[in-house]
């Protein structure tokens, strides 16, 4: 068994890590992913104009149009400055995962334990020619932790280097 | 076809085809009844009483002959056999279909002996792997045959590689002055051959009550609604009308039966002993004369007063040990203690997880598992839960306050404010022993996670069960400087709220950097 100290002060601490920002494609593949979203949703209030007995059904729809359009709105605005906070960084033992605005977010999955590394695509990250990593463990809750917006290339070699690695680190 | 070793496909025993045969009759009992049920009560027929009991003596004789040809299908196609550290199950009549579990990969074995199984002097094997919710493969065996399997699943097991603090553990198990003395929560055998093969410890069925009296009685509802829900299927199959003609019975005679208030009080205490039996009976069916054996880095475990259920695993699949104390069971000296393994490895609904209640046995698991001398492990850091948390235990108690004091304030029912209040003082006092007891601590040879709010919970995780880390951060942590951390194992998750930023950071290092430096 060994028992060797730790010191916080010889490594490079997540919070100071530099972050690989994702493609730039995949803020425009994110808007068109969300836009399209928020379309489906203001499809769905367009049912209420055929219950021809409700009164004021045309005022409900109205109403229930302009909230999700003042949503989709704002969700969209947002997107940029999701986008700038979202990146990745590879340590020697593990690989990190940041985003999220409203409550930002650090993941971090040691090589050891990662279980599957798979590479996707989606019908809207195909049409932009992206790609994303997703890294499975063996853990209760965040089992799957997704990678998006890389090319071809960036998420081959982040799945190959997470393989290696992984074999590396359980050897 | 019967060969020792199992190195050969077998079919199971003689006795294991009875077995099935039961199973079978049991299936198709429901089945069988509303057909007899259906044949009486049908006012369109015109056949007598000898002609309809031939009927039911051809009805009988099919579902006779269908529970036998199943269980003989079920008996005769299934095979299995070890080769190569992989137990390998052959079965399918049309389809055949070929299962192979390498040993290693099996996160626990269970055994379980309903009633029919022990009055055949048979047990249900069962295989469980984290690929599965449920159970793979269920062998039913004799004691023979469980014996040498047992044997052959041993020799096969990577055993060698069991790592020294288990080894430790199981053979210097500490004998308590608690477990051996005269408070007699639990009694220790077995302590002078525990040196070589191992030890057990056996819980007195008195604890086991004191233990499940200790809980939320109100867990007793489940038990209540789960007896109603089979009462009610039973019914309605029977007759779709039934649940109406009761209805209308209780709505003709609610006049005879309205009651003073005093009498409203009677019948909810008397509802509330009932659960609390229930509740009481359900842990003691479950959990009576129970054993725990420990050797060789392996824990078993069997219990039960009817249906005897045993569990088999090695210290390393357990992911998390939980020790609960609430306020009685301080008082009392007992605990609740619960080995958690990865949540898809047992079958849950069917209660497969190991818990001990109502005695003081949690160090002996966790000598077991932790090593000996994990009292006296360091501390490397802490961080306590900041007020945060108390917000978040408390949200949606004010919601459903507020919601409740609006609604009162509308009807202009006023003096029933107190109950919203009330309540809120409640959920109030709830936020702030969260608070009071919130705290992570790393210590260097695994991780103290203490939650919970009126009983003092303690979990205790290895470093090397750490899967997953998380820091997230809320709108408010730019002025509270508070975050959450969130570490996931295998078969648990846990979530430590309103963290002081720098110590949430240093944990999430150090547990990343222990993690990495201990690989499962």
């Amino acid at each position: 068994m060994t028992n060797r100290q730790i010191s916080l002060d010889n490594i490079d601490r997540v919070e100071n890590l530099a972050f690989v920002p994702l493609e730039r494609k995949y803020l425009k593949a994110h808007t068109a992913a969300t836009a399209l979203s928020w379309l489906g949703l203001m499809l769905l209030p367009l049912f209420i104009l055929l219950a021809d007995e409700l009164d004021g059904r045309n005022l409900i729809v109205i109403c229930a149009e302009a909230v999700l359009l003042a949503a989709g709105l704002v969700n969209l605005a947002i997107l940029p400055k999701a986008y700038a906070y979202k990146g990745y960084a590879v340590r020697e033992h593990d690989i990190t995962y940041r985003s999220g605005i409203v409550f930002p977010k650090t993941v971090t999955i040691p090589f050891c334990k990662v279980q599957q590394v798979s590479v996707r695509q989606n019908p809207v990250s195909r049409m932009f020619g992206l790609y994303a990593v997703d890294v499975v463990s063996g853990a209760q809750m965040l089992a799957e932790t997704v990678i998006p917006g890389l090319t071809r290339e960036k998420a081959e070699e982040i799945k190959s280097l997470l393989i290696e690695r992984t074999r590396n680190e359980n050897r | 076809m019967r060969t020792g070793d199992f190195s050969e496909p077998r079919r199971m025993s003689g006795s294991a085809y009875w077995v099935l045969m039961a199973k079978g009759l049991r299936e198709y009992a429901s089945l069988f009844v509303l057909l007899i049920v259906l044949k009486f009560i049908d006012a369109d027929d015109q056949h007598t009483f000898m002609e309809k009991m031939r009927v039911v003596s051809l009805l009988s004789a099919g579902y006779l002959a269908l529970a036998a040809l199943t269980a003989f299908i079920s008996w005769y196609f299934k095979k299995y056999y070890i080769e190569g550290g992989k137990l390998i199950f052959m079965h399918g009549l049309l389809s055949k279909e070929t299962t192979s579990i390498p040993l290693s990969k099996v996160q626990s074995m269970r055994t379980r002996q309903g009633f029919i199984y022990r009055v055949l002097e048979m047990r249900g094997v069962l295989f469980d792997t984290l690929a599965s919710k449920s159970a793979e493969i269920e062998l039913i065996l004799d004691d023979r045959d469980w014996k040498a399997l047992m044997e052959r699943v041993e020799m096969e097991e990577a055993v060698p590689e069991a790592p020294s603090a288990a080894v430790s553990a199981s053979s210097e198990l500490p004998v308590s002055s608690e477990l051996s003395g005269a408070s007699g929560t639990s009694r220790f055998s077995g302590a002078a051959e525990g040196r070589t093969s191992g030890s057990s410890l056996s819980f007195s069925n008195s604890n086991l009550i004191k233990g499940a009296f200790c809980q939320n009685h109100l867990q007793g509802m489940a038990v209540l609604f789960a007896a109603l829900a089979a009462v009610y299927n039973s019914v309605t199959t029977v007759d779709d009308h039934a649940v109406d003609h009761i209805i209308d019975y209780v709505d003709t005679h609610a006049g005879t039966l309205s009651l003073q208030p005093s009498g409203y009080v009677v019948v909810a205490v008397a509802l509330y002993f009932f659960v609390m039996l229930l509740w009481i009976g359900k842990v003691f069916l479950r959990y009576a004369n129970m054993e725990v054996r420990i050797a060789r880095g392996q824990l078993n475990f069997e219990s039960g007063l009817i249906a005897r259920n045993s569990s088999r695993f090695s210290y390393d699949k357990v992911c998390t040990v939980y020790v609960k104390r609430n306020f009685l069971e301080q008082w009392l000296h007992g605990s609740t203690v619960m080995l958690r393994q990865a949540l898809n490895a047992t079958d849950e609904k069917k209660g497969a997880d190991v818990r001990v209640y109502g005695s003081e046995s949690a160090a002996d698991f966790l000598s077991w598992w932790l090593g000996s001398s994990y009292g006296s492990s360091p501390e490397i850091v802490s961080a306590r839960s900041g007020y945060g948390l108390m917000w978040h235990v408390m949200r949606l108690d004010i919601l459903i306050s507020l919601a409740a004091a609006v609604t009162l304030a509308c009807f202009g029912l006023y003096v029933w404010l107190a109950v919203p209040a009330a309540w809120l003082l409640i959920s109030l006092a709830k936020g702030l022993m969260a608070v009071r007891r919130g705290r992570i601590t790393l210590k260097e040879d695994y991780i103290e996670i203490r939650n919970g709010r009126f009983a003092d919970i303690r979990n205790y995780v290895k470093y090397s069960n750490v899967e997953v880390v998380r820091l997230r951060s809320t709108p408010f942590t730019p002025y509270s400087r508070r975050v959450s951390l969130t570490l996931s194992t295998n078969g648990t998750s846990f979530t430590l709220r309103s963290l002081r930023i720098e110590e949430a950071r240093e944990i999430y290092e150090l547990l990343l950097c222990n993690c990495a430096g201990r690989p499962s």
